[in-house]
């Protein structure tokens, strides 16, 4: 009896999570936005994001690598970070997902893993700058991707052999993610040697 | 009996419910250990990564300065009368980046106007230090000459370390920072002198003896681990070797200590009070 009570609970700690990671990613996401129409507008606009040679966005705005589809990228997650805050609100108010709709939230989320994964590797290799801005889109979409991913599953999403690997795999989120956010940090720290730059 | 079967049903219910809040005592004991060793682990490898940073961040040498030290505006530090009895440093501006340094400009005024260029780590100048330091103060603080000290760092290649220039950035920083004890730190400096061919002494081991000279600061702390004025030392050693006028007569080249006194570099025969003395026309008093 208890049992079933725990899993028909609804899973706010997911939902609060998805709501405010999503929000950050958008926020994010917003303010490139209205960057990238500041430097549009007037090529010298001065940004807010513009700290010095190595934190600032503008560098990213401008590269090619920061339009890769032929539009802002910032563009992408003002649409795409309201799926999250869209999924996490409807749980909160009770909402059940059909398998296919959470298969279909976690390709996404995965895609822009990937993106992100491409543009970390391309703002630390290749335009040599951390954007603030983009640096907190990086930091929202790795944990949504873990725990997103091992909820589905925990959940059975992925068919009853993956339950267990979910499971296990449940309370190992956070080192994970830590763990991602260490090692872009050596990668930068031994690309940029940030910490000199910066202290 | 009714009552009888209720309380067989009382009982079987309490031990339901026993076995129940047992299942659910073991279910959090398992938990807790399933999230036991992942948040731990988290925890302790942050703490390593900012230990790490934080052993980088204190460990950074702090920026060195483009500019000279203040007090130092003609590349050595200038100490007059106190008009008491002792004698006190004068104080300037700093050499500006890529700018050079302003001479002092001595009257005629028959005090003999000593310069000294000397190198903290130099054996010849510990042996002057020792042997004059005190009979020039004296003579400075009676109103008959005036000291300029250049500090410059000619010996790195005779210690295993750049013990000249790190010996001679404390008398920058110390001019800089607390002019007044430029004098008690040289002398303390001089007393500490490590043996050639050595590695000198380190920057802590430095600040050790400033502090025994009675000065302790923590700005001077920091100038001296950081080298903050190699720059201008090396401009300022450049500047001074360089200098043709400063050959003592019959040398073959520029060496520390190299004594000027009123324009006139001393050959470095006989005593050098008596050559000092040569250059006073004033009387004591007569200011």
């Amino acid at each position: 009896m208890s049992d079933t009570s725990t899993e028909t609970r609804r899973p706010w700690i997911l939902a609060a999570f998805l709501i405010v990671t999503g929000a950050l990613g958008w926020w994010a996401s917003f303010s490139l936005t209205i960057d990238k129409i500041a430097v549009l507008t007037a090529p010298d606009a001065v940004l807010d994001c513009n700290f010095s040679v190595l934190v600032q966005c503008g560098k990213n705005l401008e590269s090619w690598q920061g339009s890769v589809f032929g539009f802002p990228n910032p563009l992408i997650g003002l649409g795409g970070f309201v799926a999250p805050i869209a999924v996490g609100v409807a749980l909160l108010a009770g909402a059940r997902f059909a398998n296919w709709f959470w298969i279909a939230f976690n390709v996404g989320i995965a895609g822009a893993l990937a993106f992100v994964i491409w543009l970390i590797s391309q703002s630390i290799y290749s335009i040599n700058t951390l954007c603030p801005w983009c640096m907190l889109v990086w930091s929202v979409t790795i944990p949504l991707f873990w725990v997103v991913t091992v909820r589905n599953a925990k959940g059975g999403v992925f068919g009853s052999r993956l339950t267990r690997i979910g499971t296990v795999l449940e309370p190992w989120v956070l080192p994970i993610t830590v763990a991602c956010y260490l090692t872009i940090a050596v990668l930068a720290q031994v690309r940029l040697d940030v910490l000199r730059t910066i202290f | 009996m009714p009552d009888e079967r209720q309380t067989k049903n009382q009982r079987r219910e309490a031990a339901r419910e026993a076995a129940r809040l047992e299942r659910e005592k073991q279910k959090r004991r398992d938990r807790l250990r399933r999230w036991l060793i992942p948040t731990v682990s988290t925890v302790v490898v942050l703490a390593i990564a900012a230990a790490i940073v934080w052993a980088f961040v204190s460990n950074q040498a702090a920026p060195q300065s483009a500019a000279g030290p203040r007090n130092m505006i003609s590349d050595g530090i200038l100490f007059t009368s106190d008009q008491q009895g002792g004698v006190a440093p004068v104080e300037t501006g700093a050499i500006q980046p890529s700018s050079t340094p302003t001479p002092t400009e001595d009257g005629d005024d028959g005090l003999a106007h000593i310069v000294t260029y000397v190198d903290f780590s130099c054996p010849a100048c510990q042996g002057f230090e020792a042997t004059y330091a005190d009979t020039i103060e004296s003579l400075v603080a009676s109103g008959l000459a005036t000291l300029e000290v250049h500090p410059i760092a000619i010996l790195d290649s005779h210690y295993t370390t750049p013990y000249s220039t790190r010996s001679n950035n404390v008398g920058a920083c110390v001019a800089d920072l607390a002019p007044d004890s430029f004098l008690d730190v040289m002398s303390a400096m001089y007393v500490s002198q490590p043996a050639e061919g050595t590695a000198g002494l380190t920057s802590s081991e430095i600040i050790d003896v400033v502090h025994g000279a009675g000065l302790d600061d923590a700005d001077v702390d920091a100038c001296i681990k950081s080298n903050h004025f190699e720059p201008w030392l090396t401009a300022a050693t450049d500047r001074t070797t360089s200098d043709a006028d400063l050959i003592a007569p019959g040398a073959q080249g520029f060496s520390t200590p190299t004594i000027v006194v009123n324009g006139e570099v001393w050959d470095r025969s006989g005593d050098i009070m008596d050559f000092i003395q040569s250059h006073i026309t004033a009387t004591p008093g007569s200011d």
